[in-house]
């Protein structure tokens, strides 16, 4: 456009000057008649003047005014030659008076001005834009202004649609996701990358430009040269995938193209680059999550069977399925699990999809279900269904709980057979109690009226007809009275000792120490000549039956009381130690004792280590302690030497890991 | 008219030898009828059958009875007296030959007055009869030594 301008301005400065030399020509030669040389040339002149597209002007310096206009300038303008010659500026107005102004105060400075841009009114009042160039000219010894104007509307259109489209490609540039990178092919060297690339290399513009993608660790070099032939080659190469660390060690992996593009006969490459990394990681991701599924989808001890909801059709089915049901994977899928014949009843498994479709799950559904084999499995089952794709897919999981079932029945059959063990036994032991008390019943009557009418008949004896009974037959009759009394005694210690096994336990809390305490008192009232030091602890309490403990702690009482009768300085002792946080009650004596290789049978009812002249008794005092004292669920057990006295002790609740000393 | 006689059931003959010979001993005069079960005990008390001659077989004024009895056992004995308007206020002493508790509490339930272990123990007996307050009844010999 510039040299465009100059040319039409150099025209017009040309024909100034030609015209300007014919004018002083004929000026100076006036009386000369014109030559038809220079008529020539005034008129070829003319043709130029009129023929320049662009508006030409000669202004007089002096006023103003215009002397000429030429053809340009009316079709620029719009005003007719006519109208505006001798004129001036001011009155036409298609100057605004701030343009005017600036430009003769430049023409004042420069002597002249060129493309000075301007916007001039039309005769249709439009604005247009324009350049002007003026300059100063003598014609007919006249200063005059030549000015050339040259439209520039459509040129100025043409250079903004140009920017507003380099602008709007820069906008797409920086804008795209995709990164581009333009470098050229003979170097290597980028000239531009846009921000999707700064973004995706991790890099700054300005790092960039002016490197090699290789310098800025984008490719290696044998990645570069490998696409740089191929490219070269194949004038494209399209979708490779680069996976890369940035410099701050985040990962980025792109899919490239290449191409070649041709600028200004360079060839230049253009790389465009798509971030794919969040979806390469959510692909890998989802391998991940894939093989996790698939591992646990084949390890699950449950079958597992993934079915279309439609048709039924299995599409997957794992190494559970394949051995509860005993159908290879190939068969299964494809098929319906009645084609396969799982259902022994199809009508059920239309039931379980009824009832899955409506609810959306199923669980702890118990079936039977047929293994290929003929063998009825015991199912237990839950089931979902699942949406993928549109589509409805039947998730299910079952479980053979047959050997469970199985066992469950067994233990139901032993329990019941067990119970039913138990409620015989029971019978059985209250029938035997019940005949243990008859036979207590009837030892206590029955056994005891012979012996009766032996005392009694005896004792009649004796004093009916003592006269005549000579010592030795009276001797005979007390012997075979204490006998029938004797016996009358043991009856009554086995009915005692039967009773004590027999009695309820009323439990509550007894006081031991107060027991005690009576005990004794009977025992120095009945012997008042005994001298015995006792001592009692104060407030042994324990939890049991309290007529029972009684029982205890008067034998154990009496036995101490009656085995130091020949021990001076006698001493009976009643306490307790606390042994691994159990109360271990105990009577102690410092009497005749025991040997103690007989300790087995102290307990033993009718068992007895002395003899009844030495020490009376019956021999079942000890026994009947020992049953008291497991009926409590306790323990007792004794200590002692001969001549060194015994100590006998006993707890109340079963043992907590107390060793003990003796347990007999 | 006796109103003073004993009833003693007892089956067991050496028993019933042995109360009389207690009896004698202690020179207690009354009359002693035996009966030798629960059924013959009961016909003598209600005056039924062979015993139907209250002149003959008066109500006693005290019955000993032994629990252990055939036919119709002592317990049993006891509560048809009890239930009895006749027979309720008779006065009755147990004979025992243990000293079972079920069968020391029954009596007590029942309504009998005292128990006495057999043999009969004229000592125990004679603290039964006091108890009792028959005591002079019985002597017939020996005036009461305090008026019941």
């Amino acid at each position: 456009m510039e040299r465009l301008l100059l040319t039409a301005f150099e025209v017009g400065l040309l024909v100034i000057s030609v015209l300007a030399i014919i004018r002083s020509f004929y000026l100076e030669r006036s009386v000369r008649a014109r030559s038809k040389a220079l008529e020539e040339s005034e008129r070829k002149f003319a043709t130029a003047f009129k023929a320049i597209p662009d508006a030409v002007i000669i202004t007089r310096m002096a006023d103003g005014s215009l002397i000429e206009v030429n053809d340009g300038f009316t079709k620029i303008t719009g005003y007719a030659r006519e109208t505006v010659v001798n004129r001036t500026t001011t009155e036409i107005a298609w100057l605004t008076d701030d343009d005017r102004t600036k430009m003769v105060e430049a023409i004042r400075t420069n002597g002249m001005i060129r493309n000075y841009p301007a916007q001039v009114r039309t005769a249709s009042q439009q604005i247009i834009d324009i350049v002007i160039s003026c300059a100063p000219v003598v014609i007919n010894d006249e200063k005059c202004l030549l000015s050339v104007v040259h439209d520039v509307t459509e040129e100025l259109k043409a250079e903004r649609a140009l920017s507003e489209s380099e602008r709007r490609f820069e906008t797409i540039f920086n804008s795209s996701q995709v990164g581009m990178v333009l470098s050229r092919l003979s170097d290597g060297r980028i000239l531009e990358v846009n921000r999707s690339f700064e973004r995706i290399s991790g890099l700054a513009r300005e790092q960039i430009v002016g490197q090699t993608t290789v310098n800025v660790g984008f490719f290696s070099l044998d990645e570069r040269n490998q696409w740089i032939e191929r490219l070269i080659r194949e004038g494209s190469v399209r979708d490779f995938t680069i996976d890369r660390k940035r410099r701050d060690g985040s990962r980025v992996v792109v899919s490239c193209s290449l191409e070649i593009v041709e600028l200004a006969s360079e060839k230049y490459t253009f790389l465009s680059v798509h971030d794919i990394t969040e979806r390469k990681m959510a692909e890998e991701a989802l391998v991940v999550s894939d093989r996790k599924f698939q591992t646990l989808f084949q390890l699950n001890p449950a079958a597992l069977a993934f079915a279309h909801a439609q048709s039924g059709r299995f599409v997957e089915v794992n190494q559970a399925f394949e051995e509860v049901y005993g159908i290879p994977r190939g068969t299964a899928v494809g098929k319906t699990a009645t084609e396969l014949g799982l259902y022994p009843n199809p009508q059920i498994r239309e039931q379980l999809l009824k009832q899955l479709l409506e609810k959306g799950r199923l669980r702890g559904v118990d079936m039977s279900r047929m293994r290929k084999d003929g063998t009825m499995l015991h199912i237990s089952g839950n089931a979902e269904l699942l949406e993928m794709d549109g589509e409805q897919y039947l998730i299910s999981a079952t479980l053979d709980v047959s050997a469970l079932k199985e066992a469950e029945a067994t233990l139901r059959k032993t329990n019941a057979s067990l119970e039913a063990r138990v409620e015989r036994r029971t019978r059985e032991l209250q029938q035997s109690n019940q005949e243990l008390e008859a036979f207590c019943y009837s030892v206590s009557h029955d056994l005891r009226a012979p012996l009766r009418s032996i005392d009694g008949f005896s004792q009649a004896l004796e004093e009916d007809y003592s006269a005549l009974l000579d010592k030795q037959a009276t001797d005979y009759l007390g012997r075979i009275r204490r006998s029938a009394k004797r016996m009358s005694e043991l009856i009554d210690n086995l009915l005692d000792l039967s009773r004590v096994t027999r009695a309820e336990i009323h439990r509550c809390d007894v006081n031991l120490s107060r027991l005690a305490n009576e005990i004794i008192t009977t025992l120095k009232t009945e012997e008042p000549t005994r001298s015995v030091i006792v001592s009692i602890a104060e407030n042994l309490h324990t939890d049991g039956d309290k007529n029972l403990l009684g029982l205890v702690i008067e034998n154990l009482l009496s036995n101490a009381w009656k085995y130091t009768s020949r021990t001076a300085d006698a001493r009976i002792e009643f306490g307790c130690d606390i042994i691994n946080g159990q109360n271990v009650f105990y009577v102690r004596d410092n009497g005749v004792g025991f040997d103690p290789q007989y300790i087995g049978k102290l307990f033993q009812p009718f068992q007895r280590l002395h003899f009844a002249d030495e020490f009376p008794g019956h021999g079942v005092g000890l026994a009947t302690v020992m049953r008291i004292i497991k009926r409590h669920g306790g323990d007792v057990w004794a200590e002692g030497e001969l001549e060194k006295g015994a100590t006998f002790r006993f707890t109340m609740e079963p043992d907590k890991g107390t060793k003990r000393i003796h347990d007999q | 008219m006796t109103n003073n006689c004993i009833l003693l059931v007892e089956d067991n003959e050496d028993d019933i030898a042995l109360t009389r010979r207690a009896f004698r001993k202690n020179k207690i005069a009354n009359d002693v009828f035996v009966a030798r079960d629960g059924v013959e005990a009961l016909e003598y008390l209600f005056g039924e059958g062979k015993y139907h001659d209250r002149q003959q077989f008066p109500l006693p004024a005290v019955v000993l009875l032994d629990l252990k009895l055939p036919k119709i056992d002592g317990l049993e004995v006891l509560k048809r007296l009890r239930g009895d308007t006749r027979t309720r206020a008779l006065r009755v002493v147990v004979l025992t030959s243990s000293a079972e508790d079920q069968d020391i509490v029954k009596s007590y339930e029942y309504g009998a007055c005292s128990y006495i272990r057999k043999p009969v123990d004229f000592d125990e007996f004679v603290l039964a009869v006091e108890t009792l307050g028959v005591y002079w009844l019985l002597l017939n010999e020996c005036p009461p030594l305090r008026p019941a």
